[in-house]
């Protein structure tokens, strides 16, 4: 690495943490900045605290919000009778860019890892089980990943929330798009096997 | 550069940068490996299931001898153990399976019997589903203990030398075992209470007659078939312990395991 002015190398070291940032691309964003006006700096740091200070979590379905109810628990054209259960909030952005689901949120913040030390405990599981209890929910989807964790934890959640009176089900878990059949492995063909559907 | 292929159960994986995997593997013709599996989260990894915990796969990596970390080019599953999650304790079980082979196993040393020992394991849980949890932990944790060398005695005490009684008849005389925190074995009363052994469990004889079977017969073939939670819970407390104290720290899953 070229020895850079002290200031310099550290900025250049703060932003090759960041994720999907190696050393070069720190260095151009670096130099960006060095060249740009102190408003421009001024923006992206505020911006940056902003985000620390300014941001919670929405009361109701734990998703990251700037007031006390978030965008989607706040909008009144969303159906408030289904609710959709992911891991973390980036869930809802990979959710949301289908423009297919009409139905609100539920953020657990985590998924079931004994090896992780997580157990039911450590989610947030008891917001939703009030939320159903409220009675204004009438479907759960459990979009927590499809991995042993997701699964363990969808498995859990569904045992807790039927009882409840409400439908669970889960988002179909196999083959992705674009990809073929033939390097497929047996989980994620059996899992497309369970999962499919009526034509 | 050489690519090897080494039939493997995968341990654990801890996440990388934005897309990959660092995996722990117990390979059976190496050992314990750590290598890094390159866009391992994405949907169309060349992985697919076969990085979960205790995927039994046959593995492909590359191998530099001045590297630490293996280099993971992709798996083929021999068998996943997918289908067990759908049973919540049976689900921790394999964690802790998974924990235990972690801390355990050393790097780089082959160990066929401890290979051997959780495929027995693994197989005996997907035969016997939740019903298997309580034997398939009990003997696993029993084995993992001899193999590596830390089982003690089962019918001496460790401070005067008795003998605690023949734990294949056991009778009205047969002297009670004690174990606590740190103790590498077990005592007899007498010493317990010249000792002041205050914070100590007993280890039944029916415990101690049962660790004496799993230790001459396959975790399939044990004589006893109604296991539940109850039975040798003190036998898997004492195992546990000792495990904890020879890798000194605490094992995360034992605590949800034993969970109620
Ligand atoms: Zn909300």
């Amino acid at each position: 690495m070229p020895d850079f002015a002290e200031p310099l190398a550290r900025l250049i070291n703060e932003f090759k943490r960041l994720p999907g940032i190696g050393q070069k691309s720190a260095q151009r964003i670096a130099f960006h900045l060095l060249r740009a006006g102190r408003e421009e700096a001024e923006h992206l740091s505020q911006a940056i605290l902003d985000v620390k200070d300014k941001l919670g979590f929405c009361a109701l379905c734990n998703n990251i919000s700037d007031s006390e109810l978030c965008q989607f628990c706040r909008d009144p054209n969303r159906d408030p009778k289904v609710v959709c259960v992911v891991e973390e909030p980036n869930g809802i952005v990979g959710i949301e860019t289908t423009r297919q689901y009409e139905g609100r949120y539920h953020v657990l913040h985590g998924a079931l890892s004994p090896l992780r030390g997580i157990g039911p405990e450590s989610l947030k599981i008891k917001g939703l089980v009030e939320r159903i209890g409220k009675g204004e929910i009438e479907e759960v989807i459990i979009a927590t990943n499809p991995n042993v964790e997701g699964e363990a934890t969808a498995v859990y959640l569904a045992r807790l929330l039927k009882p409840l009176g409400v439908k669970v089900s889960r988002i179909g878990m196999g083959i992705p798009v674009g990809s073929d059949l033939e390097f497929a492995d047996e989980v994620t063909i059996s899992k497309a096997m369970e999962g499919r559907r009526e034509m | 550069m050489p690519a090897r292929v080494s039939e493997a159960l995968v341990l654990r994986t801890y996440p990388l940068k934005e897309a990959d995997l660092v995996v722990s593997f117990f390979t059976r013709d190496q050992g314990k490996l750590r290598g890094v599996a390159k866009r391992a989260r994405r949907p169309k990894s060349p992985f697919g299931a076969g990085l979960e915990r205790l995927s039994h796969v046959r593995m492909a990596y590359f191998q530099r001898e001045t590297r630490e970390l293996v280099n993971l080019d992709s798996c083929e599953l021999i068998h996943s153990q997918f289908e067990l999650v759908s049973d919540y304790r049976a689900g921790v079980a394999l964690d802790y399976l998974a924990e235990v082979s972690e801390q355990l196993l050393p790097s780089a040393e082959p160990s066929e019997r401890f290979f051997r020992l959780l495929l027995a394991v693994l197989e005996h849980l997907k035969a016997a589903g939740g019903q298997g949890v309580w034997p398939a932990v009990t003997y696993f944790s029993l084995w993992a203990v001899r193999l590596s060398g830390w089982l003690p005695e089962l019918n001496v005490c460790l401070g005067c030398g008795c003998l605690l009684d023949d734990v294949e008849t056991p009778d009205q005389k047969a002297q009670r075992a004690f174990f606590s925190r740190g103790q590498a074995g077990l005592i007899c009363g007498h010493c317990r209470r010249t000792t002041g052994g205050a914070s100590s469990w007993e280890l039944s004889a029916e415990s101690r007659a049962l660790a004496a079977e799993m230790l001459r017969t396959p975790v399939g073939r044990l004589s006893r078939t109604d296991w539940d939670q109850s039975t040798a819970a003190d036998l898997r407390r004492f195992l546990v312990g000792q495990i904890e104290s020879h890798v000194e720290r605490k094992l995360v899953t034992a605590p949800l395991l034993e969970e109620k």
